[in-house]
């Protein structure tokens, strides 16, 4: 068998763009999930009310259902509860916002919880206002501490996007299996995705591993 | 009587307080008053509420019935009041508690600048000044992780200084120190209680605390069993349960 590099060639622009979408759609779930992961990190710390509630609702909720299970029912529910379209990149970057949230929140918490409770009480005891304890005390080693989750994270979601091909949205492993099928050459398209997602994801593996050490070497434990 | 009951607004003042920790009676009905410039020293079994008392004083744990008065200031209060009466009462810790992630001028800037509103140099000449103080000066620009557990503790007193308080609280200063580290932390305590501060310190340092107070609590099970003055205390105070604790820490 020969490896059809002129394929590849061939149809270079359209992996590298499918690429592009998988990169975007990436970005922009993981911003949100920032967000509803902060929140929800919030309402879980606040350990108790409505809010608290809510929040560990959404966060068993969504780290618990499959991701594809998720996928698929924001794509085909979601539209018919609020009886609009929505695309299937939009619904792809809802799905894994919620996705990201709910694991994110877990992972702020963790980072938040892992600060040493001494030196919140020592900010308390000097009269510092809340606002900037969490600015200044909390926050700065908490990131620290939740770094290498985080990156770790965010290669679990980059490998995720890759589900979002059961709903046609044009990211690499939709597009490599599309031209696959269209010039037979499933063997080239299919190895170059494998690499393009290494190339993009082991950078980050790294990053996780390495942020881990140093944090290891910071705090001793 | 107790020293100080009789005067008529006492600096720290606690009637019934009572505070638990889910079903375990952490304190049980505290009263006491404690004047201007006077210098307490707690001693007693641990779990017996010495921490938890200098703790509610602070805010740092809401106290479930009783009030608390000081300097005027009323507790449960505000989140104003709570905020005023820490101004007021500094606290160091037994675990030192400095934020790892500064330096220690930052460690000890970090509060005039944020609660007191103080201009960047001046709490910056207020460090340097603190820390010459206790003995640290040179090492400034360093991190809490870089210093010796005595020289974290000192730090942790200057910050505690810079929001320049009426009453500092001392919860087991000198417990989690090698014992080679001991005398630099109390040398500093003293020199403070030789400068009139109001102060109370929870200590295992028998030695330590009959030098430098003018009166001792002994606390168990969460109440106040001894309230004398330290030479009393010391000499003449006939209680089977404090002997029994004198004789095993003495």
């Amino acid at each position: 068998m020969r490896f059809e590099w002129d394929q590849l060639i061939r149809y270079g622009p359209e992996l590298l763009q499918a690429f592009g979408v998988t990169i975007v759609i990436s970005a922009i779930s993981l911003i949100i999930g920032i967000v509803l992961g902060m929140i929800a990190c919030l309402g879980k710390l606040s350990g108790q009310g409505g809010a608290y509630r809510l929040s560990i609702a959404f966060i068993d909720f969504f780290r618990t259902i499959p991701e594809v299970v998720l996928i698929f029912w924001v794509y085909s529910c979601l539209p018919l509860l609020l009886s609009v379209r929505i695309s299937s990149e939009a619904c792809g970057v809802i799905a894994l916002s919620l996705f990201s949230g709910a694991y994110l929140a877990e992972i702020f918490r963790a980072g938040v919880l892992a600060v040493p409770r001494g030196q919140v009480d020592a900010a308390h005891a000097l009269a510092i206002p809340r606002l900037h304890i969490w600015r200044k005390i909390i926050i700065p080693p908490a990131i620290r501490r939740m770094m290498p989750a985080f990156v770790n994270f965010l290669t679990e979601l980059l490998k995720a996007t890759s589900l979002l091909s059961a709903i046609a949205v044009a990211e690499m492993a939709y597009v490599a299996s599309i031209l696959g099928a269209k010039t037979l050459s499933y063997f080239e398209f299919l190895s170059a995705i494998a690499v393009l997602y290494f190339i993009l994801i082991f950078p980050f593996s790294v990053w996780a591993r390495r942020s881990e050490k140093k944090l290891l070497q910071r705090t001793g434990h | 009587m107790s020293a100080g009951q009789a005067a008529e607004n006492p600096f720290i003042h606690c009637r019934g307080v009572c505070k638990y920790f889910g079903n375990f009676k952490a304190l049980d009905e505290i009263s006491i008053d404690i004047e201007a410039g006077e210098i307490v020293c707690i001693v007693g079994p641990s779990g017996g509420g010495k921490s938890t008392l200098l703790r509610v004083l602070n805010a740092l744990e809401p106290i479930d019935s009783g009030e608390i008065q000081i300097d005027q200031i009323k507790l449960p209060g505000s989140r104003k009041d709570v905020e005023d009466i820490r101004r007021e009462v500094g606290m160091v810790f037994q675990q030192f508690n400095l934020f790892e992630h500064m330096s220690i001028r930052e460690n000890v800037t970090f509060a005039p600048r944020m609660s007191r509103k103080m201009s960047t140099k001046n709490a910056n000449q207020l460090a340097e000044d603190l820390l010459r103080r206790v003995g640290i000066a040179e090492q400034i620009a360093k991190y809490p992780n870089h210093l010796s557990g005595g020289q974290q503790q000192r730090v942790a007193i200057a910050r505690a200084l810079a929001m320049q308080p009426k009453a500092m609280l001392f919860d087991e200063p000198t417990s989690a120190l090698d014992p080679e580290m001991v005398a630099e932390v109390l040398d500093v305590i003293r020199e403070l209680a030789e400068s009139g501060m109001t102060m109370l310190i929870v200590t295992h340092e028998m030695g330590f605390a009959k030098e430098v107070s003018d009166r001792m609590l002994y606390m168990s099970g969460g109440r106040i069993i001894v309230d004398s003055e330290t030479r009393e205390f010391f000499q003449s105070v006939d209680n089977s349960d404090l002997n029994q604790f004198l004789s095993k820490i003495l």
